[in-house]
């Protein structure tokens, strides 16, 4: 039996928990995005074409995240945080510089989707305490893919 | 009071830093025996009691240095948080001439030299128009520059009292 069931006010507490959680993964996503494509437009030399589109890829793929992300926020009966500032604020990313040496961008890129990583771990824990398996269920999907991308990103470092 | 691209309020800590901490990255490193030689053990293992001490900054960043161009293309993602770690807990105090106000410059390393990065920070507190006669650069770790403020602080409170 689900803990909605038993107790209704301990139910929404931790609802409550879960979605302010999905929000920091919503704002760590669009920021990561933002920087992702940051990445796409100002990366240079002789690893420009599979960087360039790799990380196109790779924001192409957050985009749809996020709109996944608030949706589920929608469907807690809690507001989405949207807006750059809100977004950048609640991220509480470092945002780096640009025009950087192409295996900086890389290394930058890994830190935040660490970041992401950890806030998307902790909210999969929430979630499954919560008994929420479908919240539970989409921070998996976004951890996979986080973890498969840190992989290529942290190779294409080894190998250079 | 630490840098103020650090989220932490106290006391700089690992776990409250946006950065991992260089020691704990440096630890990492001397942790994959297979992966390093002895001389490189060595060298980290002085480039970490230079951090644990936190009291020659400009000596730290020339170990850092050497430490860098010896390893850091087998271990680019190590040395990039090192780096950027580096960056947001020492500044450079600029005074351009003797008796003008002291500036203080953001380190950035994107230099494999002290000398080629004690350059770049008196270039970027040279502005235009500005008087450059004997300039005066030193390196400080963010802590140390706290102490001295409030050390500062205390005396001038000490001339104040009655």
């Amino acid at each position: 039996m689900s803990t909605t069931a038993k107790n209704p006010s301990t139910a929404s507490k931790k609802q409550a928990e879960v979605a302010e959680s999905l929000n920091l993964v919503l704002a760590d996503s669009y920021a990561l995005m933002a920087l992702t494509h940051l990445a796409h437009w100002n990366v240079e030399g002789e690893d420009f074409f599979p960087l360039h589109k790799a990380f196109q890829e790779q924001y192409e793929n957050l985009f749809e995240a996020i709109d996944e992300i608030a949706e589920r926020v929608r469907a807690l009966n809690v507001y989405a945080v949207g807006g750059l500032n809100a977004l950048g604020k609640l991220a509480n990313i470092e945002e780096f510089k640009s025009p950087l040496p192409q295996k900086d961008y890389v290394a930058a890129l890994i830190v935040v989707h660490e970041k992401t990583t950890e806030d998307a771990l902790r909210t999969r824990e929430l979630a499954g305490s919560a008994n929420d398996l479908e919240t539970q269920d989409l921070m998996i999907k976004r951890l996979q893919w986080h973890e498969k991308t840190l992989w290529m990103l942290k190779s294409y470092l080894k190998a250079s | 009071m630490i840098s103020e691209h650090c989220p932490s309020t106290s006391d700089c800590e690992p776990k409250a830093c946006r950065w991992r901490c260089a020691i704990e990255v440096i630890d990492e490193l001397l942790s994959q025996h297979s992966l390093i030689t002895g001389d490189e053990a060595d060298d980290l293992l002085d480039l970490r009691w230079a951090l644990i001490q936190a009291d020659d900054a400009e000596g730290t960043i020339r170990l850092f240095c050497t430490v860098r161009r010896r390893m850091e293309q087998r271990h680019y993602l190590a040395f990039f948080r090192i780096r950027r770690w580096l960056e947001n807990h020492v500044v450079a105090r600029v005074t351009l001439s003797p008796g003008a106000r002291e500036k203080e410059v953001r380190l950035r390393l994107d230099h494999y030299c002290v000398e080629a990065l004690r350059r770049s920070s008196l270039c970027i507190a040279l502005q235009s128009g500005a008087v450059i006669d004997r300039p005066r650069l030193r390196f400080c770790f963010w802590q140390t520059r706290a102490r001295e403020e409030g050390r500062r602080q205390t005396e001038v409170s000490a001339e104040q009292l009655p």
